[in-house]
């Protein structure tokens, strides 16, 4: 008996280290198997998400498409959440993560960002006629807000007499407010935007008081890839694409360039 | 493998992880005292002679287990948000009426496995129908349906689990917490596994040891 188990256990262990990659080059990857995988928001207006007529669409995936087709390949997309995002990319289940992300130091120790694409602002969304005009009213009031988020620790900082109400994505944050769970919800003001327009009893409030960089991800030391996302990025600023696609997703014109104009 | 692991960060989050741990087990015990309250009712009325509490017994039985736990949870915090129902109470009144579906199909099977004999032989002693079934049926029943009940505890406090999405601070929540701040996710979610194992297991030996009223087969010495 004893002899088999340990046999069996030293097989299973060789297996195991047979079956863990050895480090690769994710576009040399990406260019043999002819796809993509990127992790992009399903739930996020207007960066990642599933409209009435069940199709994805936002920003962020139509800048995803783009870079695939510098690349040359297709683009498969895998639905992320705020706290499953980085997890995702860092095991390998997704190149590339162009989610509502912001750009943050202890982020950027353990994935590697690509340029700003979208600089964002964080605000409250709270019912209308509500005595909250802003963060300074948030003293013992209860604001929903995504779990693993930047938002959560601005939050805190902002406000720190109010109680945060954490959800594992933004429809169940949304979905609290609208149920009078929480008494307001902080996000990416376009995002909440996103969520208020089909929701008139509702309305943006107080001035923004964070400013959340967004950058897409990559695993840590995938310089190739970066670079591509990078320079894709760049040339569709130069080219106005960015800009067009902008004002179709956000509705006003972008007011911080991404690239510089030379 | 480039993944480095960091168990520190368990330690660094005690405090997170000890008030996970708190509020699982209190959820769990909430539930589990509501589910074996209705389910003993519902499980001995469902035995009854007369037709009508044994549909209503069977109805709830039918309702409950077949609807998915994530969905009694909304259904408590979102469909009836106008009650203003506090997040745990709406979790734990969700594994109530859940999991009591559970225990009462277990009560029901276990009483009706007490041999008929038994009640035959206690009704020819003189005794009332209700000193037969407190006195010789329910003892009996209760001894038989052990194992099954500690299945259902046990998996009780893993569904607990889901008391997340309504953002009460159990123990998957605070994982959530720790891997958002920490970007740990191997090392918080095994944390929270040894936690739940050994939760699972304390509950499921007691459960058995209690109702059974020695220890179980497998601890005795072969």
């Amino acid at each position: 008996m004893r002899r088999g188990f340990f046999g069996g256990l030293a097989v299973a262990l060789v297996l195991f280290a047979l079956a863990v990659p050895a480090h690769a080059d994710a576009l040399a990857n990406i260019k043999s198997r002819g796809k993509l995988l990127a992790g992009v928001k399903y739930d996020t207006p207007p960066f990642g998400f599933v409209d009435s007529a069940n199709q994805l669409g936002g920003f962020d995936i139509d800048l995803v498409r783009e870079i695939a087709k510098s690349i040359g390949v297709s683009v498969d997309f895998v639905k992320v959440t705020s706290p499953t995002r980085i997890p995702l990319l860092v095991a390998g289940n997704v190149d590339l993560v162009a989610a509502s992300m912001t750009n943050t130091p202890e982020r950027a120790q353990v994935i590697d960002f690509s340029i700003t694409y979208y600089t964002g602002a964080q605000r409250l969304v709270v019912p209308v006629g509500s005595p909250i005009h802003g963060p300074k009213d948030l003293d013992g009031k209860i604001v929903a807000v995504q779990q693993g988020t930047t938002l959560e620790r601005n939050l805190a900082q902002v406000a720190p007499g109010a109680k945060a109400l954490p959800f594992r994505d933004y429809n169940s944050a949304w979905l609290a407010l609208r149920e009078h769970r929480a008494d307001a919800l902080t996000g990416s003001a376009d995002i909440l935007r996103g969520f208020i327009k089909n929701a008139p009893g509702f309305t943006l409030v107080g001035e923004r008081f964070s400013v959340e960089p967004f950058g897409m991800g990559v695993r840590k030391g995938e310089t190739a890839l970066r670079q591509v996302i990078d320079d894709t990025l760049r040339r569709l600023w130069k080219s106005g694409r960015y800009q067009e696609l902008y004002r179709k997703w956000f509705g006003v014109d972008p007011e911080i360039p991404i690239a510089s104009a030379g | 493998m480039s993944y480095h692991f960091d168990w520190s960060v368990l330690w660094t989050f005690r405090g997170a992880l000890l008030q996970g741990a708190a509020l699982t087990l209190l959820l769990s015990l909430a539930g589990l005292a509501g589910a074996v309250f209705l389910g003993a009712i519902a499980g001995a009325v469902s035995t009854a002679q007369a037709r009508l509490p044994r549909l209503a017994a069977a109805s709830y039985v039918e309702t409950a287990r077949n609807v998915p736990l994530l969905v009694h949870i909304y259904f408590w915090y979102l469909g009836l948000s106008s009650l203003r129902l506090p997040a745990f109470w709406c979790a734990s009144l969700a594994l109530m009426v859940y999991c009591g579906a559970f225990v009462a199909e277990i009560v029901r099977a276990g009483i009706q496995s007490v041999p008929a004999g038994q009640a035959a032989a206690a009704q020819a002693l003189g005794l009332t129908r209700q000193q037969t079934l407190v006195k010789i049926v329910y003892p009996q029943a209760l001894r038989i349906i052990a194992p099954s009940l500690a299945g259902v505890f046990s998996q009780l406090i893993k569904d607990s689990s889901l008391a997340s999405v309504v953002s009460v601070g159990e123990l998957t929540f605070q994982a959530g917490e720790i891997e958002g701040v920490t970007f740990r996710t191997f090392e918080a979610y095994i944390g929270i596994t040894l936690v739940y194992l050994v939760i699972v297991t304390a509950v499921t030996r007691g459960t058995i040891l209690l109702l059974r009223g020695r220890a179980p087969s497998f601890l005795e010495p072969s």
